[in-house]
């Protein structure tokens, strides 16, 4: 008994998703067999792009749990949605299993001239990889656990409960995806460490999760066309995700052109030469000014089409910073880069897009809060769902 | 003599929120506009009925974030690198970043000092006196009951419709606010 009127309105989604997704993933197998060199980071960039969007909202929905609030029930439907593909996430990484000599310095055979004796001992394979299976298989207890939450709530017609939980698993969580950063993207550059990096990238995969489930609120046509005072909880809590991603980027940058010592400042240097030189100040823009102006305005935030908006601007930014966070580790990355990271960002959007409209789906038919006896007016209003 | 003496407007006394509000919508759609309501805790609703939704507050919050955004990038730049130049591990005189922390931390206290002075500001206070104290039983405003009242100066107040139009709106009780002296 699906609400044909709400899921009309994404419906002509599924099908294009999965096929841009297939024809992504060609080019890919293309791109990784002939040009390995200029594919792989193209890739990466692409996978952590969606894996930030599926674990922020895995984060968040953890947050919510814990702290409660009206802003969170408008969107926890993508964002259990979003905790749910972790499988699937799990699935787009294991290409990345034989990207390990192209994109690190510990997955060759070769000497691993540029590690320390004990960056050598934390990436030896077996240890790399069972760190990797530990993360995906919290994650996805963790998911689990929230989606189980959600659809309890949604049964018995009750918000929240199960805090104490969710702060454990929101500790655990912080620190596995500070973690698999420090693995999978801080390691591109060997000998570099910034240990505020983790900490900067899952505030990223925050922003991404709720820039992506405000999207999909408004899609949705859950959203009033009116200005609304739900939609602007949503614009200040996206704001503050933000601003915090701002401060996180902000203090490395400030620590480390404060001490101007080469072991950390060459991680920067390397992002200002050529055409990189434009991507800092891209972001300062696109990251942070003009979301930041947009947001304080009442104006922009209480309407669900003009956060949309700035939704959308802000996980263009995020792709921007992943790329230049990524791509200039690499010197034989070249404009070809750029056509199979397009390619694999197609790939693995199309294909996590899909499994995310199926989740989405699902949660679907446990939803309508009317249709619960004992919801009354209020509680019917906070179980708003997308 | 009570008749003779210029009247400040209408107080009213409502028993819920809910009398309240609607009473505060019926006004606006009359075309009251100068009324205003005292409840002893934020009532949800009651500014939307009023169709207060806009007021000068962001502006002058906006305007001392600018000036502490101004003034303290002002100061480092002026102090660094025209009053007392300092070479410090070879930098730029002028070196942005450093600047960043200080900016902010005064663009968020001006912001501050300006929203709480704005505040008092535009709501006119401090104020030692208003007509409504004279009357007695607004003090409860502060624990058990909810006031609208309709000032004189509305273009739409009449004294004998605007008090029918109260006591029609389920108004438990109405008082003359007397002018001040």
């Amino acid at each position: 008994m699906t609400d044909s009127s709400r899921t009309s309105l994404a419906a002509p989604w599924k099908t294009p998703c999965l096929i841009a997704g297939l024809v992504g993933a060609a080019v890919c197998a293309a791109g990784a067999l002939i040009q390995p060199g200029q594919f792989w980071p193209g890739y990466l960039t692409a996978f952590v792009f969606w894996l930030g969007v599926g674990l922020g909202s895995l984060g968040i929905a953890l947050l919510h749990r814990l702290t409660g609030g009206r802003w969170g029930w408008s969107v926890s439907r993508p964002l259990v949605a979003g905790a749910e593909t972790i499988p699937v996430l799990f699935l787009l990484s294991l290409p990345l299993a034989l990207s390990l000599p192209t994109l690190y310095a510990f997955g060759g055979d070769d000497s691993h001239s540029s590690l320390n004796a004990q960056q050598e001992l934390y990436f030896l394979l077996p240890f790399f990889f069972g760190r990797a299976a530990l993360y995906f298989v919290v994650w996805n207890i963790l998911s689990f656990g929230v989606s189980r939450a959600y659809k309890r709530d949604r049964e018995h017609g009750v918000t929240g409960g199960g805090a104490r939980r969710a702060a454990l698993g929101l500790i655990v969580f912080w620190l596995l995806a500070s973690f698999a950063v420090f693995d999978w993207i801080m390691s591109v550059d060997p000998g570099w460490y910034s240990t505020i990096y983790g900490a900067q990238h899952t505030m990223g995969f925050a922003v991404s999760a709720f820039a992506f489930a405000i999207i999909v609120r408004h899609f949705s046509g859950r959203a009033a066309s009116e200005p609304d005072a739900r939609t602007q909880d949503l614009g200040s809590m996206l704001l503050a995700f933000n601003l915090l991603w701002v401060y996180f980027a902000f203090s490395q940058f400030f620590l480390i052109w404060s001490a101007d010592l080469p072991i950390e400042n060459t991680w920067y240097l390397r992002r200002s030469e050529g055409l990189w030189a434009a991507a800092a100040p891209t972001l300062a823009v696109v990251h942070f000014v003009v979301p930041f102006a947009l947001l304080l305005s009442q104006d922009v935030k209480a309407h669900s089409r003009r956060l949309a908006g700035v939704a959308a601007l802000l996980l263009a930014a995020r792709l921007i910073d992943l790329t230049w966070c990524i791509v200039p580790a690499y010197d034989v990355a070249g404009a070809m880069t750029a056509v199979y990271g397009l390619a694999a960002f197609i790939a693995l959007g199309g294909l996590w897009l899909f499994v995310f409209r199926l989740r989405w789906e699902k949660l679907a038919i446990l939803a309508d809060p009317v249709m619960l006896p004992s919801a009354k007016r209020d509680s019917a209003d906070s179980l708003e769902a997308v | 003599m009570k008749t003779t003496q210029p009247t400040a407007g209408l107080l009213a006394e409502f028993g819920d929120t809910d009398a309240l509000i609607a009473a505060a919508r019926r006004l606006h759609a009359e075309g009251y506009r100068q009324f205003e309501c005292y409840t002893p805790f934020p009532v949800e609703g009651l500014a939307e009925a009023m169709e207060f939704r806009r007021t000068r507050m962001p502006l002058v919050v906006l305007c001392g974030a600018l000036l502490g955004l101004v003034v303290g990038y002002g100061l480092q730049y002026w102090t660094t690198v025209i009053e007392y130049p300092l070479n410090i591990g070879g930098r730029p005189l002028h070196s942005w970043p450093s600047f960043v922390p200080v900016t902010f931390e005064l663009t968020i206290l001006t912001a501050a000092l300006f929203a709480v002075l704005g505040m008092l500001g535009l709501n006119g206070l401090p104020r030692p006196h208003h007509p409504l104290f004279h009357i007695r039983e607004f003090s409860r405003a502060s624990s058990d009951a909810y006031f609208l009242w309709v000032k004189s100066e509305d273009p739409q107040f009449h004294e004998q419709t605007t008090r029918e139009a109260l006591r029609k709106l389920q108004a438990q009780e109405v008082w003359d606010v007397p002018s001040e002296p």
